[in-house]
């Protein structure tokens, strides 16, 4: 017998490598082997959530699946899920909003640890007073800077001891394009205006971060958190796949938000690449991916549709809890929040009220 | 000629009747017949045939039997409604007070947020309860003033009961007795702009601003037609009639 030779360095790739059998003839209710975990959660592990606003759905399916989602802000007992939403508990597991950029997670770890402090940290708006980081957690806002001041200190707490104790975190990347303070770098959620504060383009500066900043900010706070704590973290990254809103690049909307997305994707690549410890879920693809022909987005092309989200979030639970734990009963009110509908706190969307 | 007062309620109505029935309320110009329904009865009430009634078969029957009257309220005979208990009452103020300090109370907590967080959380409760349900039904027929009494604060013999002491304690250390009131009127002023009237718990029944003195608890009894039995040894909820006597004398209906 002769020895076996390969004609093409492509025969040995499966079936899902191929863009016919892995994509084209896939239901794309149902796309196989596009998810395969790189480790294990177990129900015992302390699990932290925050990114961008579709990390809001990770969290919901994990709880309804009975895994360990930590709260250390919860809402006040009594309140309903949706009046906790309104006040942006039950969202994360800290009460800290979305969080659309890297450079804002990096940020917000080096305030709770107390390495760094942003600047312009309060924001006002007919008289109110609100926290620069997080606008939208409190609707009404403060009568005074000190108070704004006096629950952020609360907060960073609760955000420490989230993040020393996670075993853990989940993060979806949202957007490359901040605002930033021009003088300290300081970095915001909402652009100032929007939501409280007011613009002033000597003081604040647009920003489109690349893919050097996002990666160099993500691989930052890996290193922070590798030196605050003393045992190991496991990091699952996404990237939202809901489009931006706007954009303030001066791009046609389409084509800033491939920019921004492809930027996210590259980093999270690149950290599944490059790290044992972090692995990829590609509910960007799940959502985006030709075969699905946008039936996952609602007819604003942009919120992803309910069966979107379960069928994203059934890709990651097929791996991480394939025997289907007993789901959660979802509870009326928010001790334990979380809400059973499909809808997500989201801030930018804010911004369609600047169309004209 | 006295006006007719509409009574209704759920268990807590029980210290008005027997308050009233005590005798010793004199001058009012008014006279109450008393309707309600135990537990969550009132919960299924409703406009049937132009009465208001409860739409539950149990809970009619106690309904209708309880005010001596054999029928449902037949609106255009009253000349205003006063409804009591049936969840008015500001159990999250007290549920989050430890977890939660605002920039009007004087204690430290795990979690610093605006007093709109606790406001709206005591609304939410105070507008999907029993008490709201049934106001807004008897609203449906009428336009007479519609009075909502506060449910009395608990009997200071909570001191008995340790959680409740732990949960209380903390407020009377603080001196935060006026954020609960502060929270109460926030209440008071969604209320009014729905268009009801709002009845407290009269000054001379409290203790230290948000409990009730014992001797208006001591001695309650069952909200029932006849023969009245007492309430559990400890009720901290329910009141006697010495209570309900009080109430009648100080609220201006």
């Amino acid at each position: 017998m002769g020895e076996f030779k390969k004609t093409s360095p492509y025969e040995d790739v499966p079936s899902r490598g191929y863009w016919r059998s892995g994509v084209a003839e896939q239901d794309p209710l149902a796309m196989e082997g596009l998810y395969r975990r790189k480790f294990k959660i177990t129900r015992h592990d302390a699990i932290a959530t925050a990114g961008s606003c579709f990390a809001q759905h990770i969290a919901r399916h994990l709880k309804a699946r009975k895994f360990n989602v930590s709260q250390y802000e919860p809402a006040p007992r009594g309140m309903s899920v949706e009046l906790a939403k309104k006040y942006g508990f039950g969202i994360y597991t800290c009460r800290y909003g979305n969080i659309y950029t890297t450079a804002q997670m990096l940020q917000l770890a080096r305030e709770a640890f107390g390495v760094a402090e942003p600047a312009d940290r309060v924001w006002e708006r007919e008289g109110r007073f609100f926290d620069a980081q997080r606008p939208n957690v409190e609707p009404n806002g403060f009568e005074t800077p000190e108070q704004v001041l006096r629950a952020r200190a609360g907060h960073l707490a609760a955000v420490k001891q989230m993040l020393l104790e996670m075993d853990v975190f989940v993060f979806t990347f949202g957007l490359t394009e901040t605002w930033a303070h021009k003088d300290s770098g300081t970095v915001f959620p909402t652009a100032p205006g929007t939501i409280a504060g007011s613009f002033d383009a000597k003081v604040y500066e647009f920003q489109n971060h690349r893919h050097g900043r996002v990666l160099g900010d993500f691989v930052k706070l890996k290193r922070l958190l590798r030196r605050e704590r003393d045992k190991p973290l496991k990091t699952i990254v996404t990237v939202s796949p809901v489009p931006l809103t706007a954009t303030a690049s001066g791009q046609h909307a389409l084509a800033a938000s491939t920019y921004s997305k492809s930027v996210l994707r590259g980093v999270a690549g690149e950290l599944f690449e490059t790290y044992r410890d972090v692995d990829y879920f590609p509910s960007y693809e799940l959502i985006t991916a030709p075969a699905t022909r946008g039936m996952f987005f609602e007819p604003n092309l942009r919120s992803v549709t309910e069966t979107g989200v379960n069928t994203a979030m059934g890709a990651f639970l097929a791996q991480h809890d394939p025997k289907g734990g007993k789901a959660n009963v979802i509870r009326k009110t928010a001790n334990v929040p979380q809400s059973d509908k499909n809808d997500v706190v989201c801030e930018e969307v804010l911004l369609e009220a600047f169309q004209a | 000629m006295s006006r007719k007062i509409c009574v209704m309620g759920n268990s807590h109505v029980a210290a008005l009747k027997s308050g009233w029935e005590d005798g010793d309320v004199a001058g009012k110009g008014f006279v109450p017949t008393f309707f309600g329904a135990l537990s969550d009865g009132m919960a299924t009430l409703d406009v049937v045939d132009g009465e208001v009634i409860p739409r539950d078969t149990k809970a009619a029957d106690f309904f209708c039997k309880i005010s001596g009257e054999n029928t449902g309220v037949k609106p255009e005979i009253y000349d205003a409604f006063l409804l009591a208990g049936m969840g008015m009452f500001p159990t999250p103020v007290f549920n989050n007070y430890r977890a939660f300090s605002t920039p009007s109370t004087h204690h430290d907590a795990p979690h610093f947020v605006s007093d709109a967080v606790i406001a709206d959380t005591l609304w939410e409760g105070i507008d999907g309860s029993m008490m709201m349900h049934c106001a807004r039904t008897v609203r449906r027929v009428t336009d007479k003033p519609i009075f909502l009494a506060w449910q009395a604060f608990c009997s200071e013999s909570l001191f008995d009961i340790e959680w409740r002491a732990t949960q209380m304690q903390p407020i009377l250390d603080n001196s935060d007795q006026p954020f609960v009131r502060l929270m109460m009127d926030t209440v008071e002023a969604r209320l009014k702009e729905e268009g009801f009237e709002v009845l407290n718990q009269p000054d001379e029944t409290l203790r230290d601003g948000v409990m009730t003195k014992a001797e208006f608890s001591r001695g309650s009894v069952l909200f029932r037609a006849d023969n009245p039995k007492a309430h559990r040894e400890n009720d901290v909820f329910h009141m006697n009639g010495i209570y309900g006597r009080t109430c009648w004398n100080s609220w201006e209906i």
